[in-house]
């Protein structure tokens, strides 16, 4: 044998992530073995960089197979097997260290599986992808093969290092789990002995396809069968079970699961966060934050367990917050949030809670030094949602501010123009559209109808008239750029015709424009009230529209009482009276 | 039958002691009092009941003086009295019953605290150890608030103590009076600095010197103090017949410093402690009601009136858990501009306790602001049926601050008939004739007092105002010149120019100081209640532009509430101009607007008071209200523009139906 370490990997068209999976192994690899079964892009053309050791291996359906021959023609102590779309962190560069100095055979490794994009959607579960390079060591299995080693005693957990599975697009997920569904089909008729294994995985590709009852139906043959040490796969499988009973609105029944299992696996966090989201869907409020809890005191689960990133901190954290509002105790709640956004600021919604319950009791200036002092609102994402709860809280001018501070570059965008033009700020409004126009052109249609607004707001009639002809001859705007003229014409004074087909649109616009008006802030309100104005009186020339109308002041209505929910709930009586139904 | 010592250690107490003593006879057979150096009648007030009368020279502290007593006392049990205190007559049955018990030790006696003003005084159990055998190891420890107790429990761990809950003691001694008099708060904690010096950590007196701390408004050491006495405590043993209060009093002294959330946590232990301590829950509801979380502080002020009759060892205030909560309660519906609401618990809460005045003021605000003369009139004397002479005053004084001059009127002169014949009753009686152009009575009322040397310059003033009223620019000159004879001080010399002035009379624009302003206000609301608009504008006019400034919201206001929408829009225009964020000014132009049916713009107004002050309901409330109006506009279009569409017509009766 010669060197420490051999990276095994079977290829086929991965050009598009190859070569971020070679540039993480290629400086602790002493070789990479590269097998490829058939690719007709430049996958071949990129691995020539960082290896010789290509090899082809016509497919045989069989991924076991594939992997073997990778491995046999492997030549260092130890073998580590990698997919293309995986990366190797290594931070600390200690993962040499662990196998040359180590009695044991084969080491689990954390693989974080991304489910979304950003970074913290992920799970985490150890698997066995690094072993010494003995021919007892070979995978079985025709797909999701696992490298078996009868000895658990002579196997160690690193979680130092970790390897990273890259989150596939929505398309490029569903064909996959198409693929495997038919080939795992396939293995079942070959392997009857391996059922049990073949019908988890076959539960896990149909939940991917949102197939929750033939998925529930795999979990619970697998859940049936699975011996109670087999932790690895039988805890999986019941988060399986537990999923598809949520997903089909079963909540009751995977908090049965959640309870049996919990006392099985009572360092399982993910049941306890699973048993807490079917309560909290039951209305249980109460007893869901118990759960919650229960999940945060748990901790990350050992690595035998797939576990959900976040379940033990801030998905529980804001779970708790939402448990704690429902129940009136708003203060807690807050507190809640804020531990959820410590524990993740990219994670941004606790953003919008915390900003909700707190906006009851501080005003909105008090609020941006707060978030942007514990940094809440530091990433790109959280920068928005603070911009739009601020225009939603009727403070444009904030929100403006937030989104063009000092030391950010201000950034052009539309929904800037939109808090400049609400604020009655029309030359800034303007200005920013300009910026946007010079880099992007006129292109969409929502820059183009704040900027016609600008117009209607400054009483320029004829050049929003202008703008609005203009946009009527891209077609799919066309509705749009309708009720924009519409409501042109009757400020000038003069009614239009609208034809059936666009009231719809119409109304919706119009709406819009009235309730972004009722956000509006300054000195300019006898422009935005004047719009706003005509805007009713142009919807309820329509039948459909007087409805739309009546339901929107009523969802207002809904939003007020919300807001005073969250304080003063048991005295609801006070400022909740019967209204009429529609 | 076993014989009861009396003893009790005085100074200079012949204003109470003889009531003391008289109500203890027939039930003790001696009487044993150590005076520490009187200087008044009251050894000889002693002797005159057969007490057997020591002299003792103060030590500085009362546990000396009290085993003094206990010293010459022969009895088989000691019963202790201060000199501010007395034994119920009734009581005297148990307590022979009391004493006749073999195998107790002593006894805790309930005390009925008698304490605020001589008038109106409120009561506030407690409960002390007042009772026990005569034994030589029983002797007092503690310069003050001294106690007997620890002595009996060192004895005898397992001594049996009870507590007496038929026999009572009346202590009047924190009446207001008697407090002035004697200037408790500082003598007490003077002895009990000494007697923590003596003792440092003994948890009793921590609890006396936090209290009396409490009692001398000094609440941060207060809480010191008392967290001293708390820490280590537990709820059971012989410190639980004071542990209740201890906590108590930590989320009172806390609250009054102002450390809601502090004075929360210790409602809640307190809380799961004590589940039906009605005091904890009535303070818990002023934590949250300061806080503004007026759902949990409602639900509290809930719980107080819920709960029944309080154990001794509360020391329970009076009306926690009925007429105080109550008020409360009403005051939250009013947060959420629900009066109608707020009148029922304020009704409730003055039935419970005829007394309680302050719930009697919100119902008369209520009133006079939403209903009727007559409706008022009939209420009010459905509410109040037997008034005294003074009540019927009070009554009046409670409608005269509100302006409603004919009501307060009738009142002052039922008072007046009822007999009540002061200077205050009559000119109050005259300003509401002379509201009522009866001008003859009410200067015939004047008159007694345009001579008194009190009263004369009020008086007086009142003549110029009638006649000013009366539009008697005559009068007006010759009242005012008397006055000002008298020699008048600046604001107020100022105040009667602008009543004399003729309209070509110039003489520079005026501004006042606050306390003037509010005569000055007063007057311009008198003027207003007699339909003088145009007075109050000639008197606006002579203002200087600084002070319209600074009362802007205020004559907006005033001017809002007589519906006088374009002056009160003015003044709303001065004070956005000074300050654009005033929740009230905002308020009130969102009123204006919604009054003159622009209810967009009221929108905005509201929507602004809103961001002004988001902990506030009202501007929320008023925005649902507005938002409701805007429902029924839509719908009343949606008829007119399609008469055909029976739906809109069933939406706006419905709608109609309920607003």
């Amino acid at each position: 044998m010669t060197g420490l370490l051999s990276i095994a990997m079977i290829v086929k068209d991965e050009e598009a992530v190859l070569r971020d999976c070679l540039d993480s192994v290629k400086e602790i690899a002493d070789e990479i073995i590269i097998v490829d079964t058939g690719s007709a892009d430049r996958t071949l053309e990129i691995a020539k960089d960082y290896t010789e050791k290509i090899y082809s291996c016509s497919w045989q359906g069989d991924f076991s197979m594939a992997r073997n021959f990778a491995i046999e023609q492997c030549r260092c102590k130890w073998v580590l097997s990698l997919d293309a779309d995986e990366r190797l962190e290594d931070p600390e560069g200690t993962l040499r260290e662990l196998i040359s100095s180590t009695a044991k055979e084969a080491f689990m490794l954390p693989l974080k599986n991304y489910t979304g994009p950003g970074c913290s959607a992920y799970t985490v579960i150890g698997v066995l992808r690094l072993f010494r390079n003995l021919p007892q060591y070979r995978y079985i299995g025709r797909i999701h093969e696992q490298v078996g080693i009868a000895n658990q005693e002579t196997v160690g957990y690193s979680d130092k290092s970790v390897i990273c599975h890259s989150y596939n697009g929505y398309y490029r997920r569903k064909e996959k789990y198409w693929r495997n569904i038919k080939m795992l089909t396939a293995q079942l008729v070959c392997e009857p002995e391996n059922e049990v294994f073949i019908k988890y995985y076959l539960g896990c590709e149909r939940l991917g396809l949102g197939q929750y009852q033939q998925a529930y139906d795999c979990f619970l043959f697998a859940y049936e069968h699975l011996d109670k040490e087999q932790v690895h796969f039988r805890s999986s499988t019941v988060r399986g079970m537990v999923a598809c009973l949520t997903a089909m609105g079963r909540f009751a029944d995977a908090l049965a699961v959640c309870m049996k299992e919990t006392v099985e696996y009572p360092q399982y966090t993910d049941l306890y966060f699973d048993g807490g989201i079917a309560l909290e869907q039951l209305e249980e409020y109460a007893i869901a934050a118990r759960w919650f809890t229960a999940a945060v005191q748990a901790g990350t689960p050992p690595a035998l367990y797939q576990h959900s990133n976040g379940t033990e901190s801030f998905l529980a954290c804001y779970h708790l917050g939402h448990c704690c509002e429902q129940l009136g105790s708003c203060e807690e709640a807050a507190q809640w949030y804020e531990k959820a956004l410590a524990a993740n600021k990219n994670f941004i919604y606790p953003i919008y809670r915390l900003f909700i319950v707190l906006g009851t009791k501080q005003s909105c200036e008090k609020l941006i030094k707060y978030f942007t002092e514990q940094g809440y609102a530091a990433s790109e994402e959280g920068h928005q949602a603070l911009g739009e709860l601020l225009f939603a809280s009727g403070r444009p001018d904030l929100a403006a501010r937030v989104c063009g501070q000092e030391d950010k570059p201000v950034k052009a965008s539309n929904e800037l123009a939109k808090y400049h033009l609400y604020s009655g700020n029309f030359e800034q409004a303007l200005a920013v559209m300009e910026e946007l126009q010079a880099c992007q052109g006129m292109n969409s249609a929502a820059l183009m109808e704040t900027d016609i607004l600008c117009y209607l707001f400054l009483q320029d009639l004829n050049t929003a008239k202008e703008k609005c002809l203009n946009m009527w001859r891209y077609e799919p705007w066309r509705g749009k750029a309708l009720a924009l003229l519409t409501l042109t014409k009757r400020l000038g004074g003069h009614r239009l015709t609208v034809g059936e087909q666009y009231q719809p649109v119409l109304i919706d616009s119009l709406l819009k424009i009235i309730a972004d008006c009722s956000r509006s802030y300054g000195e300019s309100s006898g422009a935005f009230i004047k719009v706003a104005k005509c805007c009713t009186d142009i919807i309820s020339d329509f039948r459909q529209g007087t409805l739309a109308l009546f339901d929107y002041w009523q969802s207002e209505i809904k939003g007020i009482e919300m807001l005073l929910d969250l304080r003063h709930k048991s005295v609801r009586g006070l400022y909740v009276w019967k209204r009429p139904g529609h | 039958m076993p014989k009861i010592s009396l003893c009790m250690i005085v100074r200079n107490e012949e204003k109470c002691l003889a009531k003391c003593l008289a109500s203890v006879q027939g039930i003790v057979e001696e009487i044993i009092v150590v005076d520490t150096g009187s200087e008044d009648e009251t050894k000889r007030i002693a002797a005159g009941f057969a007490a057997k009368v020591i002299d003792f020279i103060w030590t500085g502290s009362f546990a000396d003086a009290r085993n003094a007593s206990l010293e010459a006392a022969s009895g088989d049990w000691i019963l202790f009295l201060d000199a501010d205190e007395y034994l119920e007559q009734a009581s005297h049955e148990a307590l022979r019953k009391a004493t006749a018990q073999t195998d107790v030790e002593g006894y805790y006696i309930p005390i009925i605290n008698i304490y605020g003003n001589d008038q109106q005084p409120e009561q506030c159990r407690d409960i002390l150890f007042r009772l026990f055998r005569n034994r030589s190891d029983y002797r007092f420890r503690g310069i003050i608030h001294e106690q007997v107790l620890n002595s009996i429990l060192e004895k005898d761990q397992n001594a049996r103590i009870e507590s007496a809950q038929d026999i009572f003691i009346y202590h009047y001694g924190y009446l207001d009076s008697q407090v002035q008099e004697k200037d408790k708060v500082t003598r007490n904690l003077a002895m009990l600095e000494q007697q923590l010096k003596d003792n440092p950590g003994d948890k009793y007196v921590c609890y006396q010197y936090g209290l009396e701390l409490y009692r001398a408004e000094r609440y941060r050491e207060a809480i010191e103090m008392l967290k001293q006495a708390l820490a280590g405590l537990t709820p059971g043993g012989p410190e639980g017949m004071y542990f209740p209060k201890l906590i108590r009093l930590l989320v009172m002294a806390h609250y009054q410093a102002g450390s809601y959330e502090e004075a929360i946590e210790y409602v809640k232990y307190g809380l799961s402690i004590y589940p039906n301590y009605a005091d904890i829950y009535h303070y818990g509801g002023l934590c949250f009601y300061v806080l503004r979380a007026y759902g949990t502080s409602f639900e509290y002020f809930m719980q107080a009136v819920k709960q029944g009759e309080q154990a001794y060892i509360y020391g329970a205030y009076p009306g926690m858990n009925g007429y105080k909560s109550y008020f409360y309660m009403g005051k939250i519906c009013e947060e959420f501009g629900n009066e109608e609401e707020a009148l029922g618990y304020y009704l409730t809460g003055f039935r419970e306790n005829p007394a309680f005045h302050i719930a009697l003021e919100q119902i008369i605000r209520i009133l006079v602001k939403g209903e009727e003369r007559e409706d008022v009139r009939k209420t009010l004397a459905h509410m109040c049926e037997c008034c005294t002479a003074e009540a019927k005053y009070l009554i009046g004084r409670m409608l005269f601050v509100e302006h409603s001059y004919q009501l307060a009127g009738e009142y002052f002169e039922e008072a007046v008939a009822a007999g009540l014949n002061t200077a205050e009753v009559k000119i109050c009686l005259a300003i509401c004739l002379g509201q009522q152009d009866r001008v003859n009575e009410a200067f015939r009322l004047l008159d007694e007092y345009v001579y008194h040397e009190e009263h004369s310059t009020r008086a007086l003033f009142n003549k110029v105002v009638i006649s000013w009223l009366q539009n008697n620019a005559f009068k007006v000159r010759s009242f005012t010149e008397s006055l000002m004879l008298k020699g008048l001080e600046g604001d107020f010399e100022a105040i009667v120019r602008l009543l004399r002035a003729s309209p070509k009379d110039n003489f520079g624009l005026v501004a006042l100081r606050p306390d003037s302003s509010e005569v000055l206000f007063d007057i311009l609301l008198r003027a207003i209640d007699h339909g003088d608009f145009i007075k109050v504008d000639e008197i606006l006019a002579r203002m200087q532009q600084a002070w319209l400034n600074t009362y802007a919201l205020r004559l907006m206001q005033m001017y809002a509430s007589y519906n006088r929408l374009v002056e009160a829009e003015r003044y709303g225009y001065i004070c956005f101009g000074n300050h654009q964020e005033n929740f009230a000014a905002l308020m009130c132009m969102g009123d204006i607007k919604s009054k003159k049916a622009e209810y967009w713009e009221a929108t905005e107004y509201y929507r602004a008071a809103v961001s002004a002050d988001p902990g506030n309901p009202r501007a929320y409330i008023k925005l649902l209200k507005i938002y409701d109006k805007l429902c029924l506009v839509t719908l009343k279009m949606a008829v007119e523009k399609h008469p055909d569409v029976e739906l809109f017509k069933v939406m706006l009766a419905q709608e109609e139906a309920e607003l």
